[in-house]
Parts: structure tokens; sequence; C-alpha cells
């Protein structure tokens, strides 16, 4: 059974899902499975008091973690961490990484609302070399380009996980990709986000969800409604940005480096 | 109708995947390596040029001056041509083995949702198919230009050992990428074996002939070797392959990628790596 705050089609709905509630102990989940589901057009923010929840749920959907039991049934494509850092080898250069996303992707870069032109502008605005190795890049502009490209394909859900990636495009430097951003969201984009920034809520979001400590929907409508809910209870995630950026959506997962090459001829 | 179109579209979706990954992998080798995209073919042919110094050397030692460098095989093949031939089979075996052997080395791409682990060996494996048989290719074409004796007698023959190789050697790669998450101790055990055993036994320095038939028993079990000596004999149809078949060989290719994709498709969250702690 599978509720829904409205009656558009759904685009991601939870069956029956449950997740780890504590990271200490993995035999705590969430209280009541999820049958919960976002609709085309949403653009929903989970807040939460229990930070580890909020980032099994965001890991889930970028398929990092699987849950403990029930089903995701996405209909469409999801994206990866909005502003992600991973995926692209250091050595590689921009072009690189551009042209090997858009053959992976290349269908949501044709549907996309923001052309490779933009892309390409927003990049040139920041005096990026696109033939320069990311190693190479400083660090601003590194983030510059990693939320430039996660926001230059148009997928069906887009996960934006709370990470210091998000809170760059929050920034003063990210301007021109809010814009973009914005122009993507325009033309029907879903999101999922976890974050605790409002501002970022405020400009990006339609739609709020308060889950208690367990993991049990005691909120879900509007966005308002919900911020001023979670106020008024007092859920307030209370972890500290530390804490938070402890948590990993995959951009740690790099290239191993062995001492054995497999050239070596071995008697 | 629907079925086949569908079908024929993932089958293009997944070749657009993995020729992304290969792009990739070589992009990223070019970008660390001083010999830039060509060290993906000097790598292999340093080892080839070895490789045919060592037969040529032994075959000296042994005092054969009836024949050439070569040794017996000399009736048949120029000595280069046929330790190209046998290298070119070999070691795409070797390779795309070993490589699955240390684990998915090149993990960062799974981070994007549409990439899967069979995605990442199967590119790795198309560029040292790439490597090789470009490398064949070109040593095959100087030889010819230089001897002018241009002979290639079955080339579909050629063809369909080569595939039928490359298959063998994924299947036998996914196979063994389970086994790169034991103890490092027991993969660095089982990488020494597989290294000597193909080096060995499959028939890169020797023909099928020229060992005595009651000692062909402990290397034609090799599939490999069948591989290696029918590539031989669909250049030159007078190369005698006793005791070789090709049934032999699209038999071990068919059971090791069956085999290989009912293990991959049973286990493929381990070799995900767990992010919940």
């Amino acid at each position: 059974m599978l509720n829904s705050s409205s009656s558009a089609e759904p685009i991601l709905a939870f069956d029956e899902f449950v997740l780890r509630a504590d990271k200490s102990d993995s035999s705590v989940v969430i209280s009541t499975p999820w049958n919960w589901c976002l609709n085309s057009g949403d653009r929903l923010s989970v807040m939460t008091a229990n930070s580890f929840l909020s980032y099994q749920l965001m890991a889930t959907l970028a398929g990092l973690v699987n849950p403990v039991s029930g089903e995701l049934h996405p209909q469409g494509t999801l994206s990866w961490p909005l502003g992600g850092q991973g995926g692209l080898h250091s050595s590689l250069t921009i072009n690189n990484g551009f042209e090997f996303l858009s053959s992976i992707y290349s269908d949501t870069l044709e549907r996309s609302h923001v052309s490779s032109d933009d892309f390409f502008d927003a990049l040139k605005s920041q005096g990026i070399d696109t033939s320069m190795p990311l190693k190479e890049l400083p660090k601003e502009k590194k983030d510059f380009f990693f939320a430039a490209l996660s926001i230059l394909f148009s997928f069906d859900v887009c996960v934006a996980p709370h990470s210091k990636y998000l809170l760059f495009l929050m920034s003063r430097e990210a301007k021109p990709l809010r814009n973009l951003f914005r122009k993507q969201l325009d033309g029907g984009l879903s999101m999922i986000s976890n974050t605790k920034n409002n501002q970022f809520k405020r400009q990006f979001c339609n739609r709020g969800m308060v889950l208690g400590p367990l993991g049990k929907v005691i909120f879900d409508g509007d966005l308002d409604e919900a911020i001023a809910f979670s106020k008024q209870n007092d859920i307030v995630d209370n972890s500290t940005e530390a804490d938070d950026m402890q948590f990993d959506y995959g951009e740690n997962q790099a290239n191993a480096n062995s001492s054995e090459s497999e050239d070596d001829i071995d008697f | 109708m629907n079925f086949i179109q569908r079908m024929i579209q993932g089958l293009r979706r997944q070749w657009i995947i993995i020729d992304a990954i290969a792009t990739y992998d070589r992009d990223r080798q070019a970008s660390g390596s001083s010999l830039g995209s060509w060290e993906s073919l000097i790598n292999p042919l340093q080892m080839m040029v070895f490789f045919i110094g060592m037969r040529i050397g032994f075959s000296y030692l042994r005092g054969s001056s009836k024949f050439a460098g070569g040794g017996t095989t000399d009736i048949y093949f120029n000595v280069v041509v046929f330790m190209m031939l046998g290298f070119s089979i070999a070691f795409l075996f070797r390779n795309v083995a070993l490589k699955s052997l240390s684990g998915l080395k090149l993990r960062a791409p799974l981070y994007y949702s549409r990439i899967k682990p069979l995605d990442i060996l199967l590119a790795l494996s198309l560029n040292d198919m790439r490597a090789l048989a470009t490398l064949s290719l070109g040593i095959l074409g100087i030889v010819y230009y230089f001897t002018w004796s241009f002979q290639l007698d079955s080339p579909g023959l050629a063809i369909s050992v080569y595939l039928l190789t490359v298959m063998m050697a994924v299947g036998f790669g996914l196979c063994v990428v389970f086994l790169g998450k034991l103890n490092k101790w027991i993969v660095k055990i089982i990488r020494r074996l597989i290294q000597r055993v193909i080096i060995f036994t499959s028939g890169i320095f020797f023909a099928t002939f020229e060992i005595p038939p009651p000692m062909r028993p402990f290397i034609t079990w090799n599939p490999i070797l069948h591989g290696v000596e029918l590539l031989r004999y669909s250049i030159n149809n007078e190369y005698p392959i006793p005791d070789i078949s090709l049934s032999y060989l699209i038999l071990c290719s068919i059971l090791m990628m069956s085999f290989s994709l009912i293990l991959y498709r049973t286990n493929e969250s381990l070799l995900l790596e767990s992010n919940d702690d």
C-alpha cells in the first residue's frame, strides 16, 4: 500500500522500506516501514533529528547502501549526489570527464534544460580551463566544476544529500549555477534532499517531510508548514557539521593502487 | 518485435557504457605515462620482443642448425609470426585473468549508478583485446611486407578462435574476480600459479607437434593451448595440430562464460563496496 500526498504520478516509491536507524547498533531499524512516494515535480526536503537515518536514506538512493528490507521503485533515472565529487579520476581532464558522462548519460543530456553551451559558459566565467586535469584545479574551481556537472544532466529524480558540496552550491561563487539549477527544476525535475540548509530548502524545495527519531513519518505536506512543525516540535538535527561530513557518499571510492603491476612477468 | 527492439536498444546502451569506460581507462593511463596513449601498445610489445628473443636464444642453444631461429616451426612460420600468434592469445587471457584477480582496481566509475562491475571488467578486457589485436595485425603486416608472402588460409577460423578466447578470458576473469576478495596471500599464490601455467603450457614457445605424444596430455588439457594452436592453423592450414580440437575450445568457452555469468548474477553485490558503516 503506497500513500502519496497528491494524485500525481509517483516517480519514486518506497514499498515496505526499512533502513537502519542507529549507527552503533545495526539491529535498530526504523519503527514503521515506509510506504510513501515522491511524485513527479515534487521537491522533497526530509527533516529528522537522526542524522544517521538521514544519511542512510540518501546513501540508499545513491545506490551505496542496501535497505534492511523492502523495495525502492524508481520510475526513472536517479542522479548521483548533487555536486558530488566521486567517479572521475583526478588525472582526467574536464573534457575527458564531460565526454565520459555525456556518453553514459546521453539520454538525460538530450532532454536537459541546461545546454552544454550553458555548462561551458559557466566554467568559462570562472576561468576554468577544460583541458586541465582535475588534480590541478584549485579547490573552489573543482567544487564549481563538479556542481555544474551534476546540474547539467536532467535526471528524473535529483538526489541532494546534505554535504559540503551542496553547501558550496549556496555560496556566492556558485550563483550562476543556482540559476541553472532553477532552470533544470522548472523543467519538471523531482528532487529529494536531507539538507539542513534552510536557504536551499526554501529556494528549491516545495514539499517537506518530518521524520521522528526512529523514522516514523510525523508530517508530510507543505514545506513551510514542515519547517514550522519541525521547529515547533524541536525536531532539529543537533549533529555538528563535522559529524555530518564524516558520511561518505561514494567520493572516497578511489581507484586502488597495487604494488604489483599486471605487466610484470613472473616466472 | 517490441522485445527485439528493446533488446537491441539495451545492447546498444550497454556497448556505449563499456566503450566509455574503456576510453576513461585509456585516458587515465595515458595521463600518468610519459608515453601517453602509446603505453598500452608499448608494454605488450616489449614483452613480445623479450619472448621472441628467448625463443630464438633457446633454439640456438639447442643447436638445431637445420632450421633457423624458430626451430622446427620455421617450416610453417616465420619465428616472429609464430610467437606473435601465441602471444596474442595467451597474453590476452593472462591480462584479463590477472586484472580480474587483483579485484576491481578501477572502482571510481561505480559512483555512477548506471555502471556495474561487469561493465568495468568488460571495458578493461576490451582495452586489452584492442591493444593486442592492433599489435598482432601491425606485426603481421610488417612481416608480410618484408617477406612478401601473405598467408591467411582460414580467416573465419582465426576470427572465431580469437572471439572464443576473448569469451573464455572474460568468463575466467569474472570467476577469479571473486577470488580477489580473499586473503591477499591466497590471491598472490593463485596469481603466480596462473602466470606459470599460462606461460609454460599455452604453447607460446612451442608447438604441440614438437612435444612427444606421451607428454601431450600434460598440456592439452589447457584450452588456451587449443586457441593458440588453432589460430596458427588458421593462418597456415599445413601446420600440424595433433590432439587439438575446436570443439574443446568452444565447450570450454561456453561453459566458462555461462558459469561466470551465473556466479556474477548471484554475487554482484560482493563487488560493490559497502559504505553503510
